[in-house]
Parts: structure tokens; C-alpha cells; sequence
């Protein structure tokens, strides 16, 4: 904090400057011989902090020509649902907004809109084109500076409609955080139905919100840990087919499946490099487990670690230079970091209990972890250098982190206790506070986030 | 412009921006003083408090924001705050709207009367460099 006396204003520049210093000039020449010190002062003070709330914003419902009355209105619902899940937002009610009936075009009356409380507004209109296609039109409006932050229109299928939503979710997003969205992604997922101790899993896939579950196995064989590309629609996941578990590539444009080498023993865990190109996974042979990098291209396999412990959970950090994984080789399950070739692996984790999979952020600021404590199991983040553990949820079962593709949420699962218990997927950002479950038909695990689709 | 899986998306025509109160600023300006009392510590912290208040940082920002605004002798926003700082990343441009937001939505702003010299022309640093990463 400061207080700064007669520093001059002239070095600001623009039109409202400029007018200011022609005001400037005016008053002088009426006051000029009264005044002995500059006319004004400036206070100047740093702001370091805020006020961590969600921001108070308005969705107008969208307005729809003819057929697209519905699809207007659904469209704008899924914006506010968006914006609301991510903790961030907090959408009002639309039954109170005092301006009613906008469209795209309509100018906002804003003092309407500060009278309510909103600090943003989110307008809209949805067309129908002669050739099939829907005209989506929206705008960002920023209440108080009263001008507009962003202007869209976007032309595509009227069944196109959800992820016309999720895009202008992930807009708004943006402007208003200055990070990324997470709206249109999608996560896979292994779908459970079926009585406790015979449950059938499929391998699923959904939007980030829950809807449009599509399943892309049948439920014959069992299916664990599918991980997604960071940079492609494919999925790498592991299968028991005939009895022997082994890792798949899946790619879910095609629905093409191949079988990633033909190893000796059972491979776990697998999961991509940053590039896509790489499948970083675990080997178990005899009662030890070791890290192997296989490249898709050339299908050659490097082993990266040699010890007479169970090495598992690889997970690369977003540049690809380092490897954080899970290893019993100090005595308990531990997380350590290690060079992307193997070498000098390092223990990260020295809080009591015992950690597992390891997942590194997108952003590369955090590591998040499965850890079981005295029968609970916590979802926690961690900095790569071992320092600032949090923990983000604790119950009866949570496991399997997976971050969205900004990093600031993680998708994980929980369980229930009971015959009808079983797992769901939920989603936790990185204060802790913003828990929230996805629906799903079934029972749900091992979720993990896809990319942005674009 | 960019397509994604069928979805088109293209920006939406001129931006519509609102005249801002450049006259009843000119006004307030013409009003000038002779006494610059100095805000006392406290003065200082109650004011930096009530922005603090109005102000929800961006979660993915970072960095420095610097504004430049003019008030009323009751405390009112005398025309828009004048971003100083520049930047063009998204993380910056949230960081901007959110300050600018603030200051507006905090108005009108407590402070003594007498003391009007001294404050009617105010600099704010909206500093988030520690605030990312939770």
C-alpha cells in the first residue's frame, strides 16, 4: 500500500484522457492564481485480495424462432447447469430477471440486471436455417462496465444442440476466469450393472455433465483404468480377455480396438504420454511390478524401472520430462518422481498412510493421489516437489483421480457400503468445496476426462 | 473462425459499447481544491477493504492490473475506470474486467469529505500473483 502525492496524470493516453486534460485546461485558466500545489492527488493502493465467491450471473433464456423455441430454451438451461457445477457461477434464477424477453439483439438494461445482483449476462437467439441447420447467436455482457466481452455465432445441426451449449459455456468460461473451460469434453468411464457379485462392466463414455452415455463395449469381458489421449479421441484401458489382462488401444471415432504387445506376464495401468505417441504402463513379472514406455509408432518397448518392488500407476508430468508413479519399494506405497528415462527416482509423499495412483496435472502445478489412511480413502493433491499436500474429499471408498483437461477439477469415484451400494462418479475442484455427483444409467468407476474436443 | 466436429463458430458483428460519462467527469474535474490532507493508515485500510469486498479474482488469472479512476465528493464512479496496465492473454483480459467490475459495483465509496483533493483521483494495483494455484 501507498499514498503517492502529484504524480502527473498525463502520461495515461486515450480519448477520455484527452477530454480530461481539455477539462484540466479549463478549470486551470478559471482557478490558476488560487492554486499553489497540483489540483489533486492520487491515492494508490495494492489490492492483494478478494472475495472467493461465485460470481452472481444471468442467463437469459434464449429466444427460438419456430421449431427452435425448445432447443433455445435447453440450450440456455445447459449453459447456467455448466456454469453452476463448476462452483465458479452462480446463475439467478430466471423467474427473477426484471428484463424478460431478450434476444441477441436486445440491448440490456443494465441497471435492471445490477438491481437483481448480476455482475454478468449471457443473451442469446437460436434460427433455424432454410438448409437444416440452426443459427446459434449469443452474448457475454459485462453489467457493470455495461459493454459487451463477447460476441459468437456458430451454424451446425439442430442435434448438435448440448454441445453448441457446452461450447458457449466454455467461452463465457474463459472471459470471465481467463483459464480454459471444461464443458465440451467428454469422459469414458466403466459402466456396472448387474447384482454386486456379478457385475457386468462395460467401457462407456459420456459428456462431462452425464449426458449422452454411449457404450463401447459389450460387457463380455471385464474392463479397468481407461485413460484418455490428451491429444486424440483414443482410449487406452486394460481387459481380462480369456482370462489374461492386458492392455488395449481404442480408438472411439472407428471403434477400432488393438491389443498393445505381447507380453509375458499381466500389464497394468496404462496411460499416454503427453504427445499421444507413447504408452507409459506396468509389467508385472513374479511378484514384482516394473514401468515399461511403449512407442505406438514403432511398437518398441523401453523398460524404465528395475526393482524388486511393485511399481505402478505411471502418470507423465504435462512436458513430458518427468514420471511421477506409486511404488512399495521403501516398505509401504509411497509416490515418487523420477526422469522420464528411469533414473533418479525420488519419494514425494511422507504423510502417514499409503498413497496410489498418481496423476500429474495438465497444468503441471499439482499431482493428485488416491491415499488410505486408518480405513479412509482421501483424494488429495500434491506438489511435485513433495511440498503442500491438500486433501480434497475423504470417505468410506474414493479412488481413481483424473483431472480436466484445465486442471482444476478432478473426476474420481466413490463407493458405498451395502448390497446396494456401488460406485458413482463424482467431480471435486481444487478448493475442496465444490463436490458434486454425475448421474449416470449405473453404477460408474474409473471415470477419466477427455481433452477439449476441438 | 474455427469448425469443430459440424460446429461453426464466427464472431458476432461490432461490439456494442455504452457511452460512458465523459461530461459529468469533465464536471467533477473542473472542481478543484487547494488542501491534500493525507488519508490516515486506517482511512486507507477501510477503503482498500470495501474493494477488496467487491472484487471475485479470476481463477485462472495472474499478474498485475492497474487502474486509474475519478470520484464524486459523494463517492460516486465519475465515468469508467481507465485500465493503465495492457495485455492481450485471456488470463490478463478476465483479470481486467474483473478490477474494472469491482470498482464500479464497490461505488459510492466512503471517505472523508474533507479529505475530497486527495481522493477524487485514485490508482489501484490488483495484484493476483499470489492468489493462483488452489
Amino acid at each position: 500500500m501507498s499514498f503517492v502525492m502529484g504524480l502527473n496524470p498525463m502520461r495515461t493516453t486515450g480519448v477520455k484522457q484527452l477530454w480530461r486534460h481539455a477539462c484540466r485546461l479549463v478549470a486551470a485558466a478559471v482557478t490558476v492564481a488560487a492554486i499553489s500545489q497540483p489540483a489533486y492527488a492520487l491515492i494508490e493502493l495494492d489490492i492483494t485480495q478478494g472475495n472467493v465467491e461465485p460470481m452472481p450471473i444471468a442467463i437469459s433464456p434464449f429466444a427460438g424462432s419456430g421449431l427452435q423455441e425448445d432447443v433455445a430454451g435447453q440450450i440456455s438451461q445447459v449453459v447456467a447447469a455448466d456454469l453452476q457445477r463448476s462452483g465458479l457461477f452462480r446463475p439467478i434464477d430466471p423467474t427473477a430477471h426484471i428484463q424478460q424477453g431478450m434476444n441477441v439483439g436486445t440491448m440490456p438494461r443494465f441497471g435492471d440486471w445490477r438491481t437483481i445482483g448480476s455482475q454478468a449476462l449471457v443473451t442469446g437467439s437460436i434460427a433455424q436455417q432454410a438448409n437444416g441447420q440452426i443459427r446459434a447467436e449469443f452474448r457475454l455482457w459485462d453489467v457493470f462496465a455495461g459493454q459487451q466481452l463477447i460476441g459468437q455465432q456458430f451454424f451446425t445441426t439442430p442435434e448438435n444442440w448440448r454441445r453448441l451449449a457446452h461450447i458457449i459455456s466454455d467461452a463465457v468460461y474463459q472471459r470471465l476466469t481467463g483459464e480454459k473451460g471444461y464443458f465440451d469434453t467428454r469422459v469414458v468411464f466403466i459402466d456396472e450393472s448387474g447384482p454386486k457379485d456379478v457385475r457386468r462392466k462395460r467401457l462407456a463414455i459420456m459428456d462431462q455433465d452425464g449426458a449422452n452415455v454411449r457404450y463401447l463395449t459389450r460387457g463380455d469381458d471385464l474392463v479397468l483404468t481407461p485413460r484418455f489421449s490428451p491429444v486424440s479421441q483414443e482410449v487406452t484401458y486394460m481387459s481380462y480377455v480369456g482370462g489374461n489382462p492386458q492392455v488395449y488401444l481404442f480408438n472411439i471415432e472407428t471403434g477400432q480396438r488393438e491389443v498393445l504387445g505381447n507380453f509375458p506376464g499381466m500389464t497394468f495401468a496404462p496411460r499416454f504420454s503427453p504427445d499421444g505417441q507413447k504408452v507409459i504402463m506396468s509389467l508385472q513379472q513374479g511378484s514384482n511390478a516394473n514401468l515399461y514406455l511403449m512407442d505406438l509408432r514403432t511398437r518398441r518397448t523401453t523398460r524404465l524401472t528395475n526393482t524388486a518392488a511393485i511399481d505402478t500407476s505411471p502418470s507423465f508430468s504435462p512436458d513430458g520430462s518427468l514420471v511421477v508413479f506409486e511404488s512399495d519399494r521403501g516398505g509401504s506405497q509411497q509416490l515418487y518422481v523420477m526422469n522420464s528415462n528411469g533414473s533418479g527416482a525420488t519419494r514425494i509423499s511422507f504423510g502417514p498412510g499409503q498413497y496410489s495412483t498418481p496423476v500429474w496435472s495438465p497444468r503441471g502445478d499439482l499431482i493428485a493421489f488416491t491415499k488410505v489412511h486408518q480405513g479412509r480413502f482421501m483424494i488429495g493433491v500434491i506438489r511435485p516437489d513433495g511440498k503442500g499436500e491438500r486433501i480434497l474429499t475423504e470417505g468410506y471408498h474414493n479412488e481413481g483421480p483424473a483431472w480436466s483437461p484445465n486442471g482444476r477439477v478432478l473426476t474420481f469415484f466413490r463407493d458405498t457400503v451395502g448390497e446396494q451400494g456401488g460406485p458413482q462418479v463424482w467431480t471435486v475442484d481444487l478448493t475442496g468445496y465444490n463436490e458434486q455427483l454425475v448421474q449416470t444409467p449405473n453404477f460408474a468407476s474409473d471415470p477419466a476426462w477427455s481433452p477439449l474436443l476441438d | 473462425m474455427r469448425k469443430a466436429l459440424g460446429i461453426e463458430r464466427v464472431k458476432v458483428g461490432a461490439r456494442l459499447v455504452l457511452a460512458t460519462g465523459v461530461l459529468s467527469g469533465c464536471a467533477a474535474m473542473a472542481d478543484s481544491g487547494t488542501s491534500l490532507l493525507p488519508l490516515t493508515s486506517d482511512e486507507l485500510a477501510v477503503f482498500r477493504d470495501q474493494i477488496a469486498g467487491c472484487w471475485i479474482p479470476p481463477h485462472g488469472s495472474d499478474g498485475v492490473v492497474r487502474l486509474q479512476f475519478d470520484l464524486s465528493r459523494s463517492g460516486e464512479l465519475v465515468g469508467t475506470p481507465q485500465v493503465l496496465s495492457s495485455g492481450k492473454s485471456p488470463e490478463y483480459k478476465a483479470a481486467a474486467t474483473s478490477a474494472v467490475r469491482a470498482v464500479a459495483r464497490c461505488a459510492p465509496y466512503s471517505l472523508p469529505a474533507e479529505k475530497y483533493e486527495t481522493w477524487k483521483t485514485v490508482t489501484l494495483n490488483f495484484d493476483l500473483r499470489d492468489m493462483r494455484g488452489y
